[in-house]
């Protein structure tokens, strides 16, 4: 049972060095993203665009990969966010902040709401009913034409403001975007390392065995899946205030099915495994015009793949090969 | 003496196959109570009924003079009853140490947003937390693997660990359920003597258990069960003797 | 009346479309408990490559239906000894059900590079296009439709009631160890399940495509309508698959004739998720594999 003579030394030497290391890492990180803008100016809009996802995939990370369960449903939060932020601010002048956060409180409520019946639902049920929520998403953002513009969607709300600045600028855009990016990895970061986070890995585990641990499985499922909910909710809003725009084929089926794909592909539990996922399937298209054909192909290629041969997603790969070659 | 757990005559059935039929027993403050018997004598779930997975037919299960029917699973770590599982459920992808510290969840303080935005409150109980983890891995004398991800350790270790996962709940009430299962003799002995020294503590335990070498060195009362009836109980060493049991569980497996 | 009964029968032809791919799907998941949601897209590329193969062969429409159900029986082979075997050595089942949305997304990008994203038709199998039936205007693709599924259905049947094979798939079934431990190659067994799924999905897509227009983006909603489907019926019972896709299928024609075709979709998802909320067993299945 004592196997573990090595484990001492490495102990010892590890968290001081690796504590001051990641706090440099991610400093520069953060310079590199500000700096991202002036360096490929042309690349912007594409990077706010990354930036927004991030937002979707990062909060659905904590229902998903910490938590262990399944919502083939994103969209139904994403479009709350886009077309309520769209209809409140286009036809009750409210102004954009205000309606971002109206919003996220509504899909929160939502989720809150849908939480506790859907939740008890198991793997594939739950799989299939969080589908439905997005197949009704799609429906009604396309065939209720008096409130959603139907096929043609909303356009013409205003971009994002604080006050009397609007953010009309690509970098503008960017660094709002940024910053809540950056917020967001913040506070999941808090919970994944807290207690919260741990009974959440518990359920993931084994609910029964969480709950006798004094985890309450059906309030931390509903509480994850609220968080993903109100993530996703601020990303639509935002996506709806920086295009100006909002159509059905931003919250259709294939778009939510494509959430969970960026985040298998990138990888659960991290902030970079989400980065990664959402650059490669939002990438993929922009490379070039002919490739986008291809892309749809490639994503599903590249998912099956991914998810056979590799279960942290890219960025696990990467960050196995790298330990390997350390050692 | 008082009685810390008090099972009266508890029934249950699952269809046509009665589980257990009226079953009581009771467990004195400091002491371990060993349940045994046959593979399918209802063990398990006697446990399950304790401890809220499984509601009884009839009969009562007091804890401290209050009755836990009815109580959810997850209400009863702060009340002082935690129990681990057959197989060992541990955490893979945790740490031995937040997977202990996963046992005191009842004392964390805050919530999601707390944690989110490390508040001074979800920071205090982190650290005391922490502490209490570090306290129960030197206990365990496990110390040198906290930060190792609990998923690739050894059967004996990990069954050390989720022993230590239950201590961090500071538990009045420890329920195992077949401890010792898939350890060998080596890992066995270091098993009772971890036992032995919770005991120490003053922890009540009942036990689960195959392995009648650890039952008898341990346990200060025997249950046994047979087809979900209790067909004797007693100090080990009376039990052992009784023609019953021997008939029973023990005969068969001599 | 009878524009109800029009209606209806409508609704049982498309139905009988998801009640393949139900079947389809059932047959996989009793055998491998794996979840294949890319099955209504192989019903959307074998549409697709019948159109195809008519256009070079001209072939017959029943001969048609023999040869897209062979090439399907071997791709759907080929795509459990390529993708779903190594996947489901080393992915829980819950990342299996992300296998399969991976092909589901594959499937439509190729058809999307093999057939450009224009919508595809077929002629009708019999020359006359419209019968009269007791007042009733129906075309005669619907009866090929219909005949389809009865001589699946009744094939099926024969297979897993009446041969040693269906004995041997009704043991993997049942409890795929012990099925292993009487003798039984469960792999092969699953080899053919997916094999028989891969044709019923050919004969489903090339008898409904003369009555409709389908391309890349329609493998979404066949995706989700046979899922609902084999959900409706209780996963894994054959009876139960049949039912769930003829009743969706009804259900959908009679909302899509009287409201319009998203608010359609919209009550019958919510009405599949409260199904799935308070009678989660589906039509036929147990409670005990719904919830925790």
């Amino acid at each position: 049972m004592s196997t573990q003579a090595p484990a001492r030394p490495l102990r010892a030497r590890i968290p001081h060095q690796s504590a001051a290391r990641s706090r440099l890492g991610t400093l520069g990180v953060i310079v590199i993203l500000a700096l991202l803008p002036l360096i490929f100016p042309a690349w912007t809009s594409f990077l706010i665009v990354v930036g927004i996802y991030f937002l979707a995939v990062l909060g659905l990370d904590m229902f998903v990969g910490q938590t262990g369960q399944v919502s083939l449903g994103q969209t139904l939060f994403f479009a709350i966010g886009a077309y309520g932020g769209g209809i409140l601010t286009l036809d009750h002048g409210v102004p954009t902040l205000a309606a971002t956060a109206i919003m996220a409180v509504a899909s929160a409520a939502v989720a809150y709401l849908l939480g506790r019946p859907f939740l008890r639902l198991r793997g594939y049920y739950l799989a299939l009913a969080t589908l439905g929520l997005a197949v009704i998403t799609q429906s009604t953002a396309t065939g209720l034409t008096s409130l959603t513009g139907g096929p043609s969607g909303l356009s013409g709300m205003p971009n994002l403001a604080i006050g009397t600045y609007v953010f009309e600028s690509d970098p503008a855009n960017y660094y709002v975007v940024l910053a809540l990016g950056l917020i967001a990895a913040l506070l999941v970061t808090g919970i994944r390392r807290s207690a919260a986070g741990r009974a959440l890995a518990a359920i993931a585990g084994d609910q029964q065995a969480a709950a006798m641990l004094g985890v309450d499985p059906a309030t931390y499922k509903t509480r994850a899946f609220v968080l993903a909910a109100t993530f996703a909710s601020i990303a639509g809003s935002l996506f709806a205030f920086y295009n100006r725009f909002v159509s059905p084929e931003s919250v259709s089926v294939v778009m939510a099915l494509n959430f969970v794909i960026m985040l298998a592909i990138g990888g659960s539990r991290t902030l970079l495994g989400p980065l990664l996922g959402v650059l490669l399937i939002q990438a993929l298209p922009q490379a070039s015009q002919s490739f986008a054909r291809y892309e749809p192909l490639l994503a599903g290629l590249v998912l099956v793949v991914v998810i056979t041969y590799l279960p942290d997603g890219l960025w696990g790969g990467i960050r196995a090969f790298a330990t390997r070659r350390r050692r | 003496m008082t009685d810390l757990l008090q099972v009266t005559s508890v029934s249950r059935r699952f269809g046509g196959l009665q589980a257990l039929s009226d079953v009581g027993f009771s467990v004195g403050e400091g002491q371990i109570r060993a349940i045994i018997g046959p593979n399918g004598a209802g063990k398990t779930t006697l446990v399950d009924v304790i401890t809220g997975f499984t509601k009884p037919d009839s009969g009562d299960v007091l804890f401290e003079g209050t009755s836990l029917v009815g109580t959810a699973p997850h209400a009863l770590p702060r009340l002082g009853v935690m129990r681990t599982f057959q197989s060992a459920r541990l955490v893979p992808r945790l740490t031995v140490a937040e997977n202990i510290m996963l046992g005191g969840h009842h004392m964390a303080g805050g919530g999601f947003v707390s944690a989110a935005l490390n508040l001074p409150r979800t920071r205090r109980t982190e650290r005391a937390l922490r502490e209490r983890a570090a306290a129960v891995l030197e206990f365990l004398q496990l110390s040198s693997i906290g930060e190792r991800p609990a998923g690739g350790l050894p059967a004996g270790t990990q069954r050390l660990v989720e022993v230590g996962r239950v201590l961090a709940g500071a538990p009045k009430l420890v329920l195992l359920d077949e401890p010792a299962a898939g350890l060998d003799d080596s890992e066995t002995k270091e098993l009772a003597g971890v036992l032995q020294a919770v005991k120490a503590s003053a922890v009540t335990m009942v036990i689960i258990e195959h392995n009648m070498d650890l039952v008898m060195s341990i346990s200060d009362n025997v249950l046994v069960l047979d087809a979900g009836k209790p067909i004797a109980d007693g100090p080990p060493a009376a039990v052992s003797k009784d023609p019953a049991v021997v008939t029973a569980y023990l005969g068969e497996a001599s | 009346m009878r524009d109800v009964a029009e209606t209806v029968i409508g609704g049982l032809v498309v139905g009988s479309v998801y009640a393949l791919i139900a079947l389809g799907m059932s047959l996989i998941y009793s055998m491998s408990k794996v979840i294949n949601l890319s099955q209504g897209a192989f019903v959307v590329l074998a549409a697709l490559t019948g159109v195809s193969v008519q256009h070079s062969l001209h072939i017959s429409g029943p001969a048609l239906l023999v040869v897209v159900a062979v090439i399907f029986a071997v791709v759907l082979a080929v795509v459990d000894l390529a993708v779903i075997r190594p996947a489901s050595r080393r992915a829980s089942p819950d990342r299996m059900l992300l296998i399969t949305v991976g092909l589901l997304q594959a499937v439509g990008g190729f058809l999307l590079l093999r057939w450009g994203n224009l919508p595809y038709t077929m002629k009708p199998f019999t020359h006359t296009a419209v019968v009269t039936v007791l007042g009733l205007r129906l075309s005669t693709q619907f009866f090929w439709v219909l005949g389809v599924l009865v001589l699946s259905l009744v094939a099926l049947w024969l297979l897993l009631q009446r041969s040693s094979l269906g004995l041997k798939m009704r043991a993997t079934a049942q409890d795929p160890q012990a099925a292993s431990l009487m003798g039984v190659d469960v792999d092969k067994v699953r080899l053919i399940a997916f094999s028989i799924s891969g044709a019923l999905a050919a004969v489903a897509g090339v008898a409904i495509i003369p009555l409709t227009f389908l391309q890349y983006d329609t493998v979404v909603p066949y995706a989700v309508d046979g899922f609902v489907a084999a959900v409706l019926g209780g996963l894994g019972s054959s009876s139960g698959a049949v039912m769930g896709g003829l009743l969706l299928g009804v259900v959908q024609g009679v909302l899509q004739r009287y409201t319009n075709a998203s608010l359609a979709e919209i009550l019958a998802i919510s009405s599949l998720i409260l199904i799935l909320l308070l009678r989660p067993a589906g039509l036929r299945g147990s409670l005990a594999e719904v919830r925790r």
